[in-house]
């Protein structure tokens, strides 16, 4: 059998893209409406927590009581506060790397135009010189 | 404390998590892979500067095209189209790949071909990993996985990527996709202008 031409290979491509631009769009749709549900669920639960806590009424709802679980709430706080530190953590260690890679460079050109440029003589990553920490 | 008060610690904690996935994860994993890349841009400037090939080899100005392609639609790399390419896989390589390949072939050196192969299979490894870490949850379950057994068994996933060339693929096919967008966007500023 014939190999397939260039032109047939080509046309397979831009189908192949075609589709997967397609299978992008469904997934898109329910990728934003699940964000959006997830937003009006939570203003719907905190509404009835305020209604229950004002006294005016009280709820059965299964969502209610799995919120209501103590270790189900203390769950997504620990994933929360989780969260918020690994995100803490890589945005230092970003920093870092940035500076890494922008200063050295930087650091170069700047002594071929002073060779007496003078240096804070902090780490490549902008740190503290361990023999300098206390 | 009563159930209430319990049921708006939730509500809080989980307003507090739709705000961080939704926002601050999916921007953070977008400029670390983006760092990740400028990093491997830079080590691959310095490597042609000291090479044979030079900068004006056409595998070099592939290479770096990539990554700038790479740079500028990182945030189109998302796990659904990857598990696309990954299940409707085809026998040909796309185009650009095969262009590439051919360029890094007609470098002299056998050192230097390895070399650029091996920025492209860094290359690829990043958009892997981008991926997967972009999710939270996945982020959540693969992390401590991929830690330890890097720590305590010494895997190697780059070259596990390696050896599984429908994993390579299909982050090829990805970069492809990007490259093709990059052009038509390119095309198009040409003609407004």
């Amino acid at each position: 059998m014939a190999s397939p031409s260039l032109a047939d290979r080509r046309q397979a491509e831009v189908n192949e893209r075609l589709s997967a631009k397609k299978v992008d769009g469904v997934v898109s749709v329910i990728r934003t409406f699940l964000k959006y549900a997830a937003i009006v669920l939570i203003c719907r639960y905190a509404y009835l927590s305020v209604v229950v806590l004002a006294g005016k009424s009280t709820f059965a709802d299964v969502g209610f009581r799995i919120l209501g679980n103590i270790k189900v709430s203390d769950g997504i706080a620990y994933i929360f506060g989780g969260g918020g530190l690994v995100y803490g953590l890589g945005q230092r260690q970003l920093r870092r790397k940035n500076v890494e890679r922008l200063t050295a460079v930087k650091n170069d050109l700047e002594r071929r135009l002073d060779p007496n440029r003078t240096s804070s003589d902090l780490t490549r990553r902008g740190t503290t010189p361990p023999e300098d920490q206390a | 404390m009563n159930t209430p008060y319990i049921v708006l610690k939730s509500v809080l904690a989980l307003a507090g998590l739709w705000v961080f996935i939704f926002y601050f994860w999916r921007d953070y994993r977008i400029d670390s892979f983006r760092e990740q890349v400028f990093s491997i841009r830079d080590r691959l400037f310095l490597y042609a500067a000291d090479s044979e090939f030079g900068f004006d080899s056409p595998a070099y100005k592939m290479l770096r095209n990539r990554m700038n392609v790479v740079l500028r639609y990182a945030h189109e790399f998302t796990m659904n189209r990857f598990l696309f390419f990954l299940i409707f896989r085809r026998s040909n390589r796309p185009s650009e790949v095969w262009n590439l390949d051919q360029a890094i072939e007609a470098v002299r050196s056998q050192r230097e071909r390895e070399k650029l192969q091996e920025f492209n299979l860094i290359l690829a490894f990043a958009i892997f990993q981008f991926i997967v870490y972009r999710s939270f949850c996945l982020y959540l379950i693969t992390r401590p996985i991929v830690g330890l057994s890097q720590m305590l068994l010494h895997v190697d996933y780059r070259q596990a990527m390696q050896n599984r060339p429908e994993l390579a693929g299909s982050v090829e096919r990805l970069e492809s996709d990007a490259m093709e967008d990059a052009q038509r966007e390119d095309c198009e500023a040409v003609g407004v202008a």
